[in-house]
């Protein structure tokens, strides 16, 4: 050291200094004020090496400038006196030189340390030559200043004054500042900055980003090697700043040693060109920004560096601050793998446990000892406090001294789950949080987060507690006008930071950050800044800062959809699979796809189909339509009810319940195993053609081809006629084109044959039928008499028909439409819609078509073809009694034949048709058929195989068909499958089963007047304009062959004759009343009421019966007389 | 609270429906559209007492179709802020719970209830108890509304029951 003072070479010098690098550095005698720049942050041990390297060629290549100084130095006789009074003589000066060299090396110099100590020590001297900069160059320049005033006074009276301001602008530029200091102690900051063609330029360089530091490094190796070379690189410096990565600049006086020292260095992208800094940009490119670092105990900070990067600490000591040095807690991570075993790690080093983070976690000594053995722990000074490692660990918390530079103290922003495991480490209450701490960590961020018009409240200083909407707002200050109390309407200036904003309890506010962007809820609590808020999208409780907040719009509607996607929104989640969107987490979507499981994908993973819901329809258990938004239930198991929210392809229902807990209350059903839970609308969309108006047309149009027979063979009992399984029975499975796949009774195998060498089988006789497959043929092949339409041939091949047949009936019945009337040129044929006294009768038929649609002969058809249903109607035998003269009883019939009669009306084609076979499988289970005599009297043998198949489809259809809900929730001997058509004693249908003139088959009843119920009847809808309607009449006798004579109930005195038509049953009113039955299969008895259920009574049990017969209240009408 | 309002009713009306029922059609139609549906401006429509007007109906050039401008008074429910309402509880977790005022859905989250009751969830079914009082599904409850979420066609309420006289409402 010594050696190196005593030198006068400038080199030598440098050396000295780089020797400062050690701690007993004369820098270190001289103690500076430290300023740490947090620009300039660079600690990475790693580059320590390189570092000294740069410090070393940095002072070394500047001694070519030194050179020259020290020749003129030389050539000054007279010393300083300036010199003298510092007292130290040249030493000093040296070292200032040496300084005012430094300045040249630039701050890529004070990079790095061998250890962090020197690393601050090395720093200060850097930082303290930046820092001191003025000072020191103002006092240096001034003596170098004044030789060199006097050497230039000598030369000018020899040369030209260009020569000599040539000269000096090249000896001399850098060090021009210098002259106008001369006299004065501070030089003002406007002279120190470059001048343009005085002052080198800097030159900016493109780079890999994150290379700046290597690169900067190359290029000093590089000019220092150049240095003594035939062919130096006449670059000064080269520096870059954190804050611009990608860029390095370098100074030099022209482009070319720029381009010379890049050469060949990788990681310079040259391509990008060698730009040039403007005059004005070069000053602050070099300014050094000072920043304050006040840390106070409890402010949060995050760790820049080692396996706890990144983490939350909570400041504890600040005692230390002034040697930089502050004492911090936060959670461990400490490995707790057993393969990484500590010897393995001391093998590996440090560098072997950085692969992969430990979890932060709380300390716990017994964990620690089990993996690194019972002494790695020692027992601290307090209870719960440890030693493990060189730390200290209090209540599972690491307490641990770092240096200021290596944590982290703007922008810090702590979420409230890091703070609540600070807080909540003992017992998990999150009320725990020390809220002024969170306050205190916002602080900064506060004012941006406000806009005018939000709800502050001022929480602190001379204001607070004032309450106020933001008016205007600067970075610091914000302005409020007060609300309420004594300065309510006047404007208030308040600091940002002691303001927060204030939200009520059941505001709708959305959350604008986090990672519950977006999310909108409603407050449900707020304490301090952090506010409780229920989700409207999951069913949860958020937890955030009122910073965080804004008031959502209040119809948030639309502001909702602002992203892609909303919830219960469709998604694809590929071609075949659909999901719908049950939460979402920031820009992650949770989905439920068609099978019910849930997914956790991203926006990008999937497709929307938003407006898949406005068009998704599908078809119930029931056959109606089910749309987004309908209640519906699931028939077998867990029964759950929701809302359809999406179906996709008419088969997979999403439905939400918000009492299911699971999945947001969003489960998936086939479409087939739900049911309306509300009863369907009964009126149609009246901006669509009326669909009972459709079916009439389609009566003129040719039934639907061919696949109606697919369905019906199908559970045919067959015979092989041909080949090699000739005389084999089976059953057909599956119809594919002419060939049908037969399941072999023999050894269940199945087979697929062609449908010509198969024959039917009639299960109980044995005989065989050709395997019809055509209508025509089946017709003729029947060759069964107009009455034996029910009595399928094909009954025991399964229940076709029933469905098809069912639908026409129920939808013709009802027929409202006038236009069918004048269509068909039959005027009487308009029914009436309040026939049964609900007027819903038209709507009903109107639905019906939809039902129609599930039988399996019009699938094929095209779905929902309405048509083909209003055809099959018109074929309902019913239309051949009608045909036979409206009341006419047909073979065996009574009254109740007119039921059906009824329903088809007079219509010349209908008996054309109703001999038709064809219109027996499609009639046959019609509700209507039931009733009729001739269907009562139908031998058993043809019925008594089918009920099965025939009820199966029927009941379900008839009941709810009209009207859903009405009779399915009731247990009645109607709901029961079997009963329906194996018997004629049930098989009530909708509301039109009780004829319009079933008041002529009884007498001496009460009944009531309403509304006519007659079908295309010509008499006026009310009886003498609705005067009586409603009112209770009895009759016993009647005026003429429609027209009863009917006494009022409430004044004998008065009688009218009323239509028949007019007539309703008088419901009993309560139990204990002698009723007879006017309709439905106990038709004619006479009972008594005992229970009533809804619109159901419950009879007294009479002898003979099995069970107690329940009936519908429209079927029942109370004796007036007996 | 509920309101009598006078409001209107746009209906489309296919030809094939023009006919003797035409203002049957109408009014079924109406009552199905209307009621019980809920329209953030006005609330829940609750039920259709009186329909004014029928409108005139105005065949529209291009489909046939009439439209009829129907007038109808109806009697609505809005629910406001600071109203008190009694309502039955249709579900209970233990973020608080849900009850039902008419035909509006309203949350009393667990931090809106009394401290002194908690949530129970080992009670079958879950309920709020508190020494004298226990809220469970069913149970009927008097509320106070402390704020409402209104969208286009939906109303959701959030209610306190910390306060005097709010709570369960004992049958006695």
């Amino acid at each position: 050291m010594s050696d190196v003072e005593g030198s006068s070479s400038p080199i030598e010098e440098k050396s000295s200094r780089d020797g400062s690098a050690e701690p007993s550095d004369a820098n270190v005698g001289r103690k500076r004020p430290r300023d740490v720049d947090p620009d300039e942050k660079e600690d990475e041990e790693e580059k320590v090496e390189v570092e000294k390297e740069e410090d070393a060629g940095g002072d070394n290549r500047n001694n070519d400038e030194d050179e020259d100084e020290d020749d003129d130095d030389d050539d000054d006789d007279d010393e300083d006196e300036e010199d003298e009074e510092r007292g130290e003589g040249e030493r000093k000066k040296k070292r200032r030189k040496k300084n005012r060299v430094n300045r040249f090396i630039d701050i890529e110099a004070e990079v790095d340390e061998d250890d962090e100590e020197e690393e601050l020590d090395d720093y200060e001297d850097v930082a303290g030559f930046i820092d001191e900069q003025p000072d020191d160059e103002a006092i240096a320049r001034d003596d170098y200043a004044h030789r060199r005033l006097d050497q230039v006074q000598g030369r000018n009276d020899q040369e030209s004054v260009e020569d000599i301001v040539q000269r000096l602008k090249q000896r001399h530029g850098r060090m021009a500042a210098a002259r106008y200091n001369a006299d004065s102690d501070r030089v003002p900051q406007r002279l120190l900055m470059p001048v343009e063609d005085r002052d080198p330029s800097l030159w900016k360089v493109y780079v890999k980003p994150g290379r700046e530091q290597g690169i900067a490094a190359s290029i000093f190796r590089k000019t220092f090697d150049a240095q003594y070379s035939a062919n130096p690189i006449d670059v000064i410096s080269v520096f870059y700043r954190d804050s611009l990565s990608g860029l390095i600049f370098v100074e030099a006086r022209q482009s070319g040693p720029v381009t010379q020292a890049l050469h060949g260095i990788v990681g310079v992208f040259m391509s990008r060109g060698v730009t040039r800094v403007p005059l004005e940009e070069m000053a602050p490119l070099l300014k050094i920004k000072k920043k304050d670092v006040i840390l106070e105990p409890h402010m949060w900070i995050r760790m820049k560096r080692g396996k706890n990067a990144g983490d939350l600490a909570e400041v504890v000591d600040v005692d230390q601050m002034t040697s930089g040095v502050v004492g911090i807690k936060f959670i461990p991570r400490i490995d707790l793998t057993p393969r990484e075993k500590k010897k393995e790690r001391a093998a590996n080093g440090r560098a072997g446990g950085s692969s992969s983070r430990p979890p932060a976690r709380l300390f716990n000594p017994d964990d620690v000892r089990k993996i690194y053995g019972r002494g790695s722990v020692r027992s601290g000074g307090g209870s719960n406090t440890y030693l493990f490692d060189n730390d200290e660990y209090i209540e599972g918390f690491c307490i641990r001294d770092v240096k200021i530079n290596l944590i982290e103290t703007e922008n810090v922003k702590p979420t409230l789950e890091e703070i609540s495991q600070f807080s909540g480490s003992d017992d998990q209450t999150a009320t725990k949080i020390d809220l002024s701490a969170i306050a205190d960590a916002h602080k900064n961020i506060a004012a941006s987060a406000l806009f005018p018009g939000d709800k502050v409240e001022v929480y602190e200083g001379e204001q607070s507690g004032l309450y106020g909407a933001v008016v205007a707002v600067t970075p610091d200050v914000i302005t409020i006008r007060a609300e309420g109390g004594e300065i309510h309407g006047q404007t208030v200036e308040v600091p940002a930071k002691s303001a927060r904003k204030r939200f009520e309890i059941g505001e709708h506010v959305k959350i604008l950050s986090g990672k519950n962007l977006n999310a909108t809820g409603m407050v449900v609590e707020v304490r301090g800044d952090v506010v409780t808020l229920m989700s409207d999208q999951g069913e949860q409780e958020i937890k955030v800062f009122s910073k965080d907040l804004r008031k959502a719009a209040e119809l948030a509607g639309t502001s909702d959809q602002a992203g892609m996607f909303d919830l219960h929104d469709m998604v694809m989640l590929d071609v075949s699979t659909a999901g719908v969107i049950i939460r979402m987490e920031g820009a992650i979507l949770h989905v439920i796809d068609q099978n019910g499981a849930v997914r956790v994908v991203t926006p990008q993973q999937v497709t929307p189909r938003r407006e898949n819901r406005l068009f998704a329809v599908a078809t119930d258990s029931q056959g109606n339509d089910m749309k987004v938004g309908d209640a519906m239930k699931e028939t077998s198991g867990e029964n759950r009810r929701g809302e359809v929210i999406n179906i996709y392809r008419s088969l997979f229902v999403f439905l939400h319940n918000r009492e299911i807990a699971e999945n947001n209350g969003v489960f998936v059903a086939r479409a087939g195993s739900l049911v309306s839970v509300t009863p369907k609308s009964a009126v149609n969309d009246l901006s669509k053609l009326n669909p009972a108006l459709n079916a009439a047309y389609s009566a003129v149009m040719p039934p639907p081809p061919m696949d109606v027979n697919r369905g019906r063979l199908v559970n045919t009992l067959v015979v092989v006629t041909k080949g090699t399984q000739k005389g084999l029975v089976g059953v057909i499975r599956d119809v594919l084109g002419t060939n049908a796949r037969v399941e072999l009774t023999t050894n269940n195998k199945l087979i697929t044959i062609p449908m010509t060498s198969l024959k039917r089988k009639d299960a109980k006789t044995g005989n065989t039928f050709p395997l019809d497959t055509g209508s025509a043929a089946f017709a003729s092949y029947n060759g069964r008499p107009t009455g034996g339409y029910d009595i399928n041939p094909y009954a025991n091949g399964g229940a076709t028909p029933a469905p098809g047949g069912r639908t026409p009936a129920v939808a013709y019945g009802r027929t409202p439409n006038p236009y069918a009337v004048s269509k068909g040129g039959y005027p009487s044929r308009t029914p009436n819609p309040y026939a049964m006294g609900g007027g819903q009768t038209p709507a009903l038929g109107g639905r019906t078509p939809a039902p129609g649609s599930r039988t399996p002969g019009w699938a094929g058809a095209g779905g929902k073809t309405p048509y083909g249903g209003g055809m099959d109607g018109g074929r309902t035998p019913g239309w051949a009694g009608a045909g036979a003269g409206g009341k006419t009883p047909l073979p065996g019939g009574s009254r109740e034949d007119m039921a059906s009669s009824r329903n088809a009306a007079p219509t010349p084609w209908a008996p054309i048709h109703a001999p038709t076979p064809a219109a027996g499988p499609y009639s046959a289970p019609t509700p209507w058929a039931n009733p009729t005599p001739m269907n009562a009297p139908t031998p058993g043998p043809a019925t008594a195989p089918t009920p099965a198949a025939y009820s199966a489809p029927t009941p379900g259809g008839v009941f709810s068909a009209p009207t859903p809900g009405q009779f399915n929730a009731v247990p009645t001997p109607y709901a029961a499958p079997t009963p329906a058509y194996s018997a004629p004693s049930n098989g009530l249908s909708g509301q039109n089963d009780v004829p319009w003139d079933w008041a002529l088959d009884f007498s001496s009843v009460m009944v009531e007047v309403g509304p006519s119920t007659r079908p295309g009847t010509r008499n006026p809808l009310h009886f003498r304009r609705g005067a009586l309607d409603g009112q209770l009449f009895g009759y016993s006798s009647l005026a003429d062959e429609e027209t009863p004579r009917c006494v009022l109930l409430t004044d004998p005195n008065v009688t009218e004759d009323i239509g028949a038509e007019y007539l309703r049953p008088g419901k009993p009113t309560m139990p204990g009343q002698v009723v007879v039955v006017v309709a439905g299969p106990a038709r004619g008895q006479q009972r008594t009421t005992q229970y009533q259920n809804d619109d159901l009574w419950m009879m007294e049990l009479e002898q003979g019966d099995v069970q107690q017969l329940v009936i519908p209240d429209r079927h029942l009408c109370r004796i007036w007389k007996t | 609270m509920f309101f009598l309002r006078q409001l209107n009713h746009t209906i489309l009306l296919h030809p094939s429906y023009f006919g003797a029922q035409l203002e049957d059609y109408l009014r079924q139609k109406l009552y199905e559209d209307v009621e019980g549906t809920c329209s953030g401006k006005h609330g829940y429509i609750i039920a259709v007492i009186k329909i004014d007007s029928i409108g005139e109906g105005k065949v529209l050039p291009s489909t046939g179709q009439a439209r009829f401008r129907t007038t109808y008074t109806a009697v609505v429910m809005k629910p406001f802020k600071g109203e008190v309402v009694d309502g039955r509880v249709v579900n209970v977790n233990k973020m608080g719970f849900f009850a039902m005022v008419g035909p509006l859905q309203v949350f009393v989250s667990s931090h809106l209830v009394h401290a002194d009751m908690k949530f129970d969830p080992n009670a079958s079914p879950p309920c709020y108890r508190s020494n004298d009082e226990i809220i469970q599904k069913d149970s009927k409850v008097r509320i106070q509304i402390v704020g409402c979420r209104v969208e286009a066609n939906d109303i959701f309420a959030i209610g306190t029951i910390k306060k005097d006289f709010l709570g369960q409402i004992r049958e006695d």
